[in-house]
């Protein structure tokens, strides 16, 4: 097949305060492991949101994106009535090439529901921000199930999806709710998990991802890569959904 | 800067490996409660084999570790249906030692599917080391068997501690640490220094970047076989994470080929 084009939804940086064997930091060390895969683009997010703070975790994704043509931001989200997320937060997105959120319900300690995000949620669905939950970073399903009856027209990408359950889980979802998306670093880890999906629901429903530093990026990208899917198939995977959601988001 | 792999490039061009063919020591076959696994049959897992360049599989079907009433008869129909891809651990189920018995009585017929047992304490919910587990590892000693073991990092059943009373009570068996306990690297890394018939097995370890590399520095390529849980895993992804270790391409010939065949030589057949 023609080379694909790699654009990564699912990239980590900075070290874990429990240590680990991988990690990337500055850009250049980010942008030589693109090169190294071969991915043109990544959506990055910074360990610090999870483990540290989540504004000073955005601080340190703001310095890393900002100018730059192949990364792009995540900034992490607190219950806005604390007044921790700052003013203008839509504004400042757009100033520091930030596009997309995470959530991480379990580690800030709070309720991702309406009751506790209201008018802020609302916001994002009419933005089309797209909205990265993790099911590896503590947001659960029955969490992911009920936020979505909440908000059906949500941008939501669903990351590091494991083996268990996968798609007893997350095929429900994708079948209700026009705008959920499955992120593939995991689901390429299942054997046959990227071709059942693409046939249950086309190729518009997955985006590519690694997981990378923690996992080897080389086995996700092998996986879309040899998979029994078209070229079109593939590229969409690969690239093109990720770019049809950033371009499609309102800041 | 990464080394460079022909054996990386070769993969990525084409999906298989022309002259290194894959032995997988750790699959499964047949449905399993808590996942649904879209190509589980015999005849759908043996096209993907042959898609990815993997030789030979060894696995013990679902049915046999988790359906007593089923038990070992779906591993060795399968295999007796594709004996050019498939061999089987009989699995051994403490529980259950009259079947066991009953199975291990016709081995001159069984050893043709079967090359060695698996162990699935943590499961069974049964120490490695209790004495309902004797019958099946003097089997396996006598006969010089593999042992393919479910081991799991600070599981009281299976974990670090429990191999170190087995692999010193039972040394002519080679004993294969399924999932290398899984977590607890160290200690899998330490049995297998201190016994050479120890060997570390990837099956759900390669979630983890980098700690492939350090194992081959640690106890060397020659002590670490390749697994998968096929069909829970996948063989792209799975042959691309040792493609994407930095490590050299020797020894990922020994870690997806060469090890397997100095242990299980009848694979070749």
């Amino acid at each position: 097949m023609k080379e694909i084009k790699l654009w990564d939804a699912n990239v980590r940086v900075g070290r874990s305060l429990a240590g680990a064997r991988a990690a990337v930091t500055g850009v250049d060390e980010i942008l030589k492991a693109l090169d190294h895969y071969g991915i043109e683009k990544a959506l990055v997010w910074h360990i610090a949101q999870f483990e540290y703070s989540a504004s000073e975790g955005n601080r340190l994704v703001r310095q890393l994106v900002k100018n730059q043509k192949r990364l792009v931001g995540c900034w992490a989200v607190l219950p806005p009535t604390t007044g921790e997320n700052g003013e203008y937060f839509f504004d400042r997105m757009k100033e520091n090439n930030i596009a997309a959120l995470r959530f991480f319900p379990e580690q800030h300690r709070y309720l991702l529901r309406r009751r506790v995000f209201g008018e802020f949620l609302d916001q994002v669905v009419a933005r089309r921000i797209p909205v990265l939950l993790s099911v590896k970073w503590g947001v659960t399903w029955p969490v992911i199930y009920d936020l979505l009856e909440e908000y059906p027209e949500m941008t939501c990408l669903l990351c590091d999806l494991g083996i268990w359950g996968l798609n007893r889980y997350t095929w429900p979802l994708v079948s209700s709710f026009p705008r959920v998306y499955l992120e593939s670093s995991l689901l390429s880890l299942s054997d046959g998990g990227l071709e059942a999906t693409v046939k249950q629901f086309g190729a518009g429903r997955v985006i590519f991802g690694t997981g990378f530093p923690e996992r080897y990026a080389d086995a996700a990208i092998l996986d879309l890569l040899h998979a029994p899917l078209t070229d079109e198939e593939k590229n969409l995977i690969a690239g093109e959904n990720l770019k049809r959601l950033l371009a499609g988001v309102k800041l | 800067m990464k080394r460079k792999s022909l054996l990386r490039e070769e993969f990525y061009k084409q999906g298989y490996l022309s002259d290194t063919p894959v032995y997988d020591l750790h699959g499964h076959m047949g449905p399993v409660a808590g996942i649904h696994l879209p190509f589980c049959e015999p005849e759908a897992m043996v096209q993907r084999m042959k898609t990815s360049g993997v030789r030979k599989l060894v696995f013990s079907h679902h049915a046999a570790l988790m359906a007593p009433d089923i038990g070992n008869r779906a591993s060795q129909e399968s295999v007796e249906r594709y004996p050019d891809f498939l061999r089987a651990y009989l699995a051994f189920n403490p529980h259950y030692p009259g079947v066991f018995h009953r199975e291990t009585d016709g081995w001159e017929t069984g050893k043709k599917f079967f090359v060695g047992l698996k162990l699935l304490s943590d499961y069974h919910r049964v120490c490695l080391s209790d004495e309902r587990y004797r019958l099946a590892w003097e089997f396996a000693d006598s006969l010089r068997l593999p042992v393919l073991l479910h081991t799991w990092g600070g599981s009281g059943y299976d974990g670090p501690e429990q191999v170190r009373l087995v692999a010193g009570r039972y040394q002519q068996c080679q004993i294969l640490l399924g999932h290398s306990c899984h977590g607890d690297w160290q200690e899998a890394m330490a049995l297998v220094k201190d016994f050479p018939h120890v060997y570390l097995e990837l099956c759900a370890v390669l979630d983890e970047r980098g700690i492939l590399e350090e194992m081959v520095r640690r106890v060397g390529s020659e002590r670490i076989i390749f697994g998968t849980d096929f069909p829970w895993f996948s063989y792209p992804y799975y042959i691309g994470a040792v493609l994407d270790a930095d490590i050299e391409d020797q020894d990922r010939v020994r870690i997806l080929s060469g090890n397997a065949l100095r242990l299980i030589p009848s694979l070749k057949d």
